[in-house]
């Protein structure tokens, strides 16, 4: 899968080498002191052999800056999760910038009714489905999680949706250990062997940090899993400044990175050299309403920072584009989306997570056409990124010679050949004059985006699963659900 | 004949050419190489550009394309007596020199097999009134992209009213700030907002005489 290098390898930064060097040294010493906690007496021993110590009563580990650098050395710079079609792989470290879809949706607006309901398991196999079908999702989160399976085993439910409705690379889902051993079932029979499943690894999975510097025994329990098999995995945190973060976006950046290299250190302590990609999403608390915002200027910043932070480490890396606030497919469901969208994929980093989501309350709410327009803005987006191409050829002095004053273009040979590469071609935005687009039905973007999901579900079926392996994974959630 | 359509469509002008020509030699009249050839494959990519299917340079292409064999079809038409469709003068009226819609209109016109009298830009409304007599045309067709140059199109139609030629052409205009509602207004019979449907619009009114 090709993303885009942005404008030629110039990023936006919203940090100096120096401050980069500030929130590094910072983060050292909070991973020092107060250092993390981590529930789970297994993952402390090893983080005491190596070298840290350790509070047995409180389950602190005090991690020395040395263990940061070791983890930095031995976690390789590159990676590649791979999509059953190979034109999917997605590849990090190459300078490009890729979109992913969103997470954690529980409510869905129903397609046919418009009304607001909780979130099936067909909403999120119809979801997959709809991204393996946009151009602009490269990496598919599990963007709904489904309310009418069984809780025990609705992380099963969750990695059998998305292996199966896509050829795309996925994130999967596991919540324990057992949970975790039997995605790498699932990863096995689909790729045919454990061996297989290694040298083509098609999901990731991840562990979230607890804001502020906590690490949950059951997550834990899957980074083990997951990185003794040696598996490609992501580590990730939601601080929200004011709330389980300092109120300073300095701060907030200190205590992300500091959880994000614990979370590193503990991989490569596991396992060295497993690949391991670090994802930081922090946030602001809003002070008035109470809750973490998605979509703010602040997140958006932090967004640009953590990206710069990631590049100074050479780790593979996400950070968050936006998911709206808003209820409804309104304007500030469009311009929150597409500030971030844009300012995100100009900071270069290699995966913008949620850019193309049809998440919006925060991601409590999926709606399909909230999807499309992502898609859509990501599309106008990766143009901008794509830059003004200057060359012989581009200059066009012979063809403005050749057209001459008073002349025009438009039957150009050098038209014909450019305009392809030149634009961008809108494919939902209206650019039709007011009296045809009345004609046409007055259609706005919420009602051509609708269209566009219809075809799209209608028409679009990625290559299934053989039946075996169908049989194979279906018996796995089975089991899980007892 | 299909490939001729095709090769139109594709905007394959050496090819159509050769298509032509192999199509007359194999004694296929002129006539029907026009209509079920180049015709009717201008059809089809006038039809993708009202869907906005296709793009602009591309359609310029495919009219290239359909002039190349249309130059091989002329002197048959003109010696087999088959009239070579309904004439057209097309023009930009007085002060406005924005011509390349005008010229999109031309190509269409053409490609739908009118004959087209293209008279330029900046072109006064006597100018338009002595065309229309000599050549005789079906059809005056004008346009304008600014709303100062707009009035020029009532000035001429009422210029055709005057010499007695307005009962016998039909009357277009388009451009950007024209509506239909302005095109009543002055007395056109007709109004266009783009090529495609400047194309639809003066065949319906020539089959309307």
């Amino acid at each position: 899968m090709h993303g885009v290098v942005p404008l030629k390898g110039r990023t936006a930064e919203v940090l100096s080498r120096e401050e980069i060097l500030q929130i590094h040294q910072a983060a050292l010493e909070v991973l020092k002191d107060p250092g993390v906690k981590i529930e789970h007496e297994e993952a402390l021993d090893i983080l005491n052999r190596g070298g840290a110590e350790i509070d047995q009563a409180k389950q602190v580990a005090h991690i020395p800056a040395f263990l940061v650098e070791c983890a930095l050395n031995q976690a390789p710079r590159f990676m590649t999760v791979c999509g059953r079609d190979p034109k999917y792989d997605l590849k990090s470290g190459t300078g490009e910038v890729h979109f992913t879809n969103g997470h954690g949706a529980t409510f869905v607006n129903d397609f046919d009714t418009g009304e607001r309901r909780p979130a099936t398991k067909k909403d999120l196999e119809d979801n997959v489905r709809l991204h393996d079908a946009l151009e602009n999702t490269h990496f598919i989160f599990p963007e709904i999680y489904p309310q009418d399976v069984p809780t025990r085993a609705l992380d099963r439910h969750i990695s059998q949706a998305l292996l199966s409705n896509t050829e795309k690379p996925v994130i999967a889902t596991a919540y324990d250990s057992k949970g975790a051993r039997d995605l790498i079932r699932m990863g096995t029979a689909i790729a045919g062997s454990e061996e297989a499943l290694h040298q083509r690894p098609m999901f990731t999975v991840s562990l979230g940090v607890v804001s502020p510097l906590l690490f949950e025994r059951d997550r834990v329990d899957v980074l083990l899993e997951i990185c003794r098999f040696g598996h490609p995995f992501q580590v990730y945190n939601i601080p929200s400044a004011g709330g389980t973060s300092p109120a300073t976006l300095a701060g907030t950046l200190v205590m992300a990175v500091a959880e994000l290299l614990a979370g590193l250190i503990l991989t490569q302590l596991v396992k060295p050299g497993v690949p391991v990609r670090l994802e930081g999403y922090p946030s602001i608390i809003d002070q008035k309403y109470g809750c973490f915002t998605f979509a703010c200027p602040e997140k958006a910043l932090m967004a640009v920072a953590m990206a710069q932070m990631f590049r100074y480490y050479g780790v593979p890396h996400g950070i968050h584009g936006a998911t709206t606030r808003a209820n409804v497919l309104d304007a500030q469901a469009g311009y929150e989306t597409g500030i971030f969208d844009m300012f995100t994929a100009l900071s270069g980093s290699e995966l913008i997570i949620e850019a193309t989501s049809s998440g919006m309350e925060n991601t409590v709410l999926s709606v399909h056409e909230q999807a499309v327009i992502n898609n859509e803005i990501c599309g106008m987006v990766y143009r901008i990124l794509r830059g003004i191409e200057v060359n012989p050829d581009t200059l066009a002095v012979n063809v403005i010679r050749e057209v001459g004053p008073g002349g025009e273009f438009l039957t150009h040979r050098h038209t014909l050949e450019y305009h392809k590469i030149e634009n961008w071609d809108a494919r939902l935005g209206n650019r039709m004059a007011s009296d045809e687009w009345v004609e046409s039905g007055a259609l706005d973007i919420r009602a051509k985006a609708r269209e566009e999901v219809k075809r799209i579900l209608a028409t679009h079926h990625p290559r299934p699963l053989d039946i075996d392996v169908q049989r194979k994974l279906a018996e796995i959630v089975e089991e899980a659900e007892g | 004949m299909i490939t001729i359509v095709n090769s139109v469509i594709e905007g394959e002008a050496e090819k159509v050419r050769e298509l032509v020509q192999q199509a007359i030699t194999g004694g296929v009249s002129a006539d029907r190489v026009l209509s079920e050839g180049l015709i009717a494959g201008m059809n089809v990519v006038g039809e993708r550009m009202r869907k906005h299917e296709v793009f602009l340079p591309e359609v310029l292409l495919s009219a290239t394309a359909m002039h190349a064999g249309m130059d091989l079809l002329k002197p048959l038409l003109a010696a087999s007596g088959v009239g070579l469709g309904p004439k057209v003068v097309l023009g930009t009226v007085k002060g406005d020199i924005h011509d390349i819609g005008k010229n999109l209109v031309g190509m269409m016109l053409t490609g739908a097999g009118f004959q087209v009298v293209d008279i330029g830009r900046d072109i006064p409304a006597e100018r338009f009134v002595q065309v229309a007599r000599e050549e005789q045309a079906q059809v005056v067709a004008m346009s304008a992209l600014l709303t100062t140059t707009m009035p020029e199109m009532k000035v001429t139609i009422d210029a055709l009213k005057a010499e007695g030629l307005r009962e016998k052409v039909k009357v277009i205009v388009g451009g950007a700030p024209v509506s239909p509602e302005y095109a009543a207004q002055i007395g056109a019979d007709g109004y266009a907002r783009d090529a495609a449907s400047a194309m639809d619009k003066v065949r319906e009114l020539v089959a309307s005489v």
